[in-house]
């Protein structure tokens, strides 16, 4: 079939009738509409080309705005109501926080070791004082400066270290005396110099002080 | 715009606005709120009228901007994947003989799958008879370019067709 015989056969196919229903509705809407104010639809224009500058930006936004602006203010309100309720829901106090969150092993060996160093300078300290004086000293103010410049607070707490001097026991050969000097740990709490055993024995450096005894038990 | 002025017009250019306005969209109700939207506003602002030469270009104008502001809300992908997929409006008044009735069914799926930019043209020129001067006035188009996309889209028509009909 040369082209032009295709064309005029699809020329030939008669088109759908416009709905006969259609007329009496379609003619009532523009009667009714026409009836209300005039608004200046600028949707339509007429049929010279330009276009006012606020109807082609609404036009250049609306494709941007895609599926639709109502789409987009819904999605912005679903975000406020996520950042809102997260926003309630945050932890209310730092502290709590901090409890709250599970103490990784990390953190407590890392808080051990430090500890361990402080009680160790400390022991020195109480050290060098028996030489001097013949027997441990009755307190940790003693020490400074003389035989520690500054003397390392508990680094769970800020508290000065625990120390308590005890009379040497009877066949201890712990001569001038035994001392127990101590961090709270990381229970924060004083438990008198004991450290914490798991139940098989082993020091569990969760639970119970951290504890630089002299002599060692 | 007085109600037998909106007559007058609805009377005289509803019907091919109907039928560009249905290939177009290929959606029956989308056609009768394009086309209520249009009698809508020539209702409202009779100036838009005023000093126009020919009514029937300008219209079909009205519409076509109309559809593409649709189709562009919509989304190009979710129109024709919904409307091919549907293929349930006919472009084409039934028909008596049942060959024909098949054609006219595989014709308008045919023109379906054209793109809206190539289905405007070729519709315009083979069913409202504009030349392509007139089409590239009405679409807002280079003069080539219209006669470019009347080319592709009657191509593609041809090879759409050709498979089920051997004397094409």
């Amino acid at each position: 079939m040369k082209p032009d015989e295709f064309e005029k056969r699809l020329q030939g196919q008669t088109l759908r009738q416009v709905p006969a229903g259609w007329r009496d509705e379609i003619l009532a809407a523009a009667e009714a509409n026409r009836l209300r104010t005039p608004g200046v639809d600028r949707a339509f224009t007429s049929a010279a080309t330009h276009r006012p500058w606020l109807s082609t930006l609404n036009h250049q936004l609306s494709t941007i705005l895609w599926p639709h602006p109502a789409a987009w203010a819904g999605l912005a309100g679903a975000w406020m109501v996520i950042l809102t309720v997260n926003f309630l829901m945050r932890d209310p106090t730092p502290a709590v926080a901090e409890k709250a969150a599970p103490p990784s092993p990390e953190v407590i060996v890392e808080l051990k070791q430090q500890s361990s160093v402080d009680l160790a300078r400390t022991a020195i300290a109480l050290e060098r004082y028996r030489l001097a004086h013949g027997e441990y000293s009755e307190t940790l103010d003693a020490l400074a400066p003389q035989f520690i410049a500054r003397l390392p607070h508990d680094i769970i707490n800020g508290q000065p270290l625990h120390y308590r001097r005890d009379p040497p026991s009877p066949g201890s050969g712990a001569a001038g005396g035994q001392f127990v000097l101590y961090s709270v740990g990381w229970n924060e709490s004083d438990d008198g110099g004991e450290v914490g055993l798991t139940k098989v024995g082993n020091v569990d450096i969760s639970a119970g002080d951290w504890v630089w005894r002299y002599p060692q038990k | 715009m007085r109600g037998s002025e909106l007559e007058r017009l609805y009377d005289g250019h509803a019907q091919p606005l109907f039928a560009f306005l249905l290939n177009l969209t290929r959606n029956e109700a989308d056609t009768r709120d394009l086309l209520q939207d249009i009698f809508i506003k020539l209702a409202r602002e009779p100036a838009l009228l005023a000093g126009v030469r020919d009514e029937r270009a300008f219209l079909i104008r009205l519409a076509h901007n109309a559809a593409i502001d649709l189709m562009r809300r919509r989304g190009t992908r979710e129109w024709s994947k919904e409307n091919i997929a549907a293929d349930t409006v006919s472009l084409f008044a039934p028909a008596r003989d049942p060959d024909a009735e098949t054609f006219r069914a595989d014709l308008s799926r045919a023109l379906a799958e054209l793109p809206p930019e190539q289905r405007a043209v070729v519709h315009l020129k083979l069913w409202e008879g504009l030349t392509f001067e007139d089409i590239a006035g009405v679409l807002d188009i280079p003069l080539n370019t219209a006669a470019s996309r009347y080319r592709y889209g009657l191509d593609k028509l041809r090879e759409r067709l050709r498979p089920l009909y051997e004397d094409i």
